[in-house]
């Protein structure tokens, strides 16, 4: 790969938007599978896509196996990559396709560690600000839990993440609408399930 | 409750994961290596496909240039064989009971040649080496037994494929179950008669050979085997028929 590229991304100046994608040195280099070019998208682009993965997962181990998922899965899935979105995005849409595995093995582990310990659900438990923050956060991953994919990717790039419906729209490839309906049947359920918890 | 609790619960979220992690270096390298690794057996594939492909190919051209794939395929395809067979193994000729239907029938016998047939030739061992599995046997066991139904074509003067199959089966009984070789022969005469070119002729022509052995015919045995170990039917019997060949030709 070019170094003189390379040194590009790294400093920011790289801008998928503005370039053909199909020539692109970068995206060819990342799509021809060398290793060079899938650190450099790793470095620009795995705080991105872990964080991502932590907000819809809950869990911290789970959310690393994704984010090594989606980028070994990311030379191939950059052929179809056409500049439509970041990169960035992109790699979060491969992120998404990838989750549905990872978003059950997260929720089977949230049910068998709430066997084994029963946790305090309800916010008044404890006075201290910081504790019921936590609880009020697990609840929500418990009751995400309970949503079904399409509509837990889209409440936490929505409204955990604030990206625009648009934004949203183009990671998960569905149209503005759709996603905005999902967020809504989303909160929906979420209150009814937070609610039922003793949350008011 | 208002969306003021999930706007919280939200944010306690987005505030717990912001996506930086110390072990980021580490991870890298995780998907680096593990992508090298899954490259590495990408490439390595096709060599573990390379034997696997040229075995079925090899297998699928010893099993055509031997006939025996062709046989196969015959029997398969032959549902209607049927218990007639049993019957037709006294009398081929079935025309007389084609109209109506039947019950399916056992099977006679077993086929295998566990019984000696035929009294041995005073030079017969090798030709019981020879015989001692039969494929085309193992082949018409496995002919499923379907009962024949009415519509079976009837009328014409060829024979149709259910009675091809049903003088072979006679013939094959004949030789492998202890038959007369005299009437074993006339049958295989039957058959060969009736499909000269059939799908089982080449394995037909080879017991045929073997009978006219057991019968002490062995010029016309010899004759018969020539053509198999020349190679006239590709490599099908070739190495069976010069070993008879030569014991046939001994002094």
């Amino acid at each position: 790969m070019n170094p003189w590229y390379l040194s590009r991304v790294v400093t920011g100046e790289y801008a998928p938007q503005s370039i053909e994608p199909a020539r692109d040195p970068f995206l060819v280099a990342l799509a021809a599978g060398e290793t060079d070019a899938l650190g450099v998208a790793y470095r620009e682009h795995h705080c991105a896509v872990r964080a991502f993965a932590c907000r819809l997962l809950g869990d911290d181990s789970a959310a690393e196996d994704m984010v090594q998922e989606a980028f070994l899965a990311l030379p191939s899935a950059v052929r179809r990559f056409r500049g439509e979105t970041s990169l960035r995005s992109f790699v979060i849409a491969v992120a998404v396709n990838h989750a549905r595995h990872f978003v059950r093995a997260a929720a089977r582990r949230r049910k068998n560690v709430l066997r084994l310990v029963h946790e305090p659900t309800t916010s008044s438990a404890s006075p201290d600000e910081r504790l019921a923050r936590e609880q009020l956060g697990d609840a929500l991953f418990r009751a995400l839990d309970q949503l079904s994919l399409d509509q837990r990717v889209a409440f936490v790039l929505c409204e955990i993440e604030e990206r625009s419906s648009q934004e949203a729209a183009e990671i998960v490839a569905a149209p503005s609408p759709t996603v905005r309906a999902r967020v809504q049947s989303a909160k929906k359920r979420l209150r009814e399930i937070l609610e039922k918890e003793g949350f008011r | 409750m208002n969306d003021e609790l999930l706007k919280r619960a939200a944010e306690a979220v987005r505030e717990r994961y912001d996506g930086a992690t110390e072990l980021a270096a580490a991870g890298e390298l995780r998907v680096l290596r593990a992508f090298d690794r899954r490259v590495r057996r990408r490439r390595r594939a096709p060599l573990f496909a390379i034997p696997l492909v040229a075995a079925v190919i090899a297998s699928a051209a010893w099993g055509t240039g031997s006939a025996r794939l062709r046989a196969l395929l015959h029997l398969a395809g032959g549902a209607e064989v049927t218990a007639r067979i049993t019957s037709s193994k006294a009398s081929p000729k079935v025309g007389a009971q084609r109209s109506a239907p039947q019950a399916p029938a056992p099977l006679p016998e077993p086929l295998t040649p566990s019984a000696e047939p035929f009294a041995p030739l005073p030079e017969a061992s090798a030709l019981r080496k020879v015989r001692s599995a039969p494929p085309s046997a193992r082949a018409v066991q496995r002919a499923p037994l379907v009962a024949p139904t009415p519509s079976s074509p009837v009328g014409n003067d060829a024979p149709s494929e259910s009675e091809i199959a049903a003088l072979y089966r006679a013939a094959h009984h004949a030789q492998f179950s202890g038959g007369d070789p005299s009437q074993t022969l006339v049958l295989w005469d039957r058959y060969l008669a009736a499909a000269p070119n059939g799908a089982l002729s080449p394995e037909a022509r080879y017991n045929r050979a073997i009978t006219l052995a057991h019968l002490g015919r062995k010029a016309e045995a010899a004759a018969a085997l020539e053509r198999f170990a020349r190679g006239d039917y590709g490599g099908y019997r070739k190495a069976e028929a010069s070993s008879l060949l030569e014991v046939l030709r001994a002094p």
